[in-house]
């Protein structure tokens, strides 16, 4: 369980340095994109993930 | 004329080398930082999915539309197809999936990195590195 959240987020992390880094050229800007980007994506799989578990009961 | 069509030339190799490789467009285009970074960072996320599948995924019987998907890193994903063709399942690998998701995010993502490199290129002169604005 908590190897597969690890890997959802190093997902998500890949996915939102790769998206920030398209037509951006400094590092602070692409890096400082990519925080938001990670902090918006990870609350919203971490929203649905509880909804998911409060409707289903799976985990 | 001669000009639009040596960017055009230029734009189409970029899209097709990073097609093949990723990060290898942006190499041609100039950008040698950009370059790696793409490559490390798709590259690995490529590798952690394979090592998650056991080494497995790509292959036209067991997955055949992932591995389809698969074929948008076309270099890493020959040279898997080639070296693992062999490999038979002796054991269940509880990853598969996750292993699959891996790797076809990363070879998606190489569209993107694609159109990144069309960009740099359509936006520099023909012979200088580009230049975003």
């Amino acid at each position: 369980m908590a190897s597969s959240i690890f890997l959802f987020l190093l997902l998500i992390g890949v996915i939102s340095l790769v998206c920030s880094a398209v037509r951006r050229d400094d590092p602070r800007a692409i890096l400082r994109s990519a925080v938001r980007l990670f902090l918006y994506l990870g609350g919203v799989t971490v929203v649905f993930g509880f909804v998911f578990h409060l409707v289903t009961g799976l985990t | 004329m001669i000009l639009a069509r040596l960017l055009a030339m230029r734009r189409f190799l970029a899209v097709l080398l990073t097609w093949f490789l990723p990060g290898l467009g942006h190499l041609v285009a100039g950008r040698p930082g950009k370059a790696a970074y793409f490559f490390v960072l798709l590259g690995g996320t490529y590798f952690i999915g394979l090592a998650l599948g056991g080494f497995r995924i790509v292959s036209f019987d067991r997955h055949p539309f992932f591995t389809s998907v698969f074929l948008l890193q076309l270099a890493p994903t020959l040279t898997t197809l080639e070296l693992t063709e062999g490999l038979r399942i002796t054991e269940e690998i509880l990853t598969v999936e996750l292993g699959c998701l891996f790797a076809a995010t990363a070879a998606l993502l190489n569209v993107l990195v694609m159109i990144d490199a069309d960009g740099i290129v359509a936006s520099s002169r023909p012979g200088s590195p580009g230049e975003v604005s």
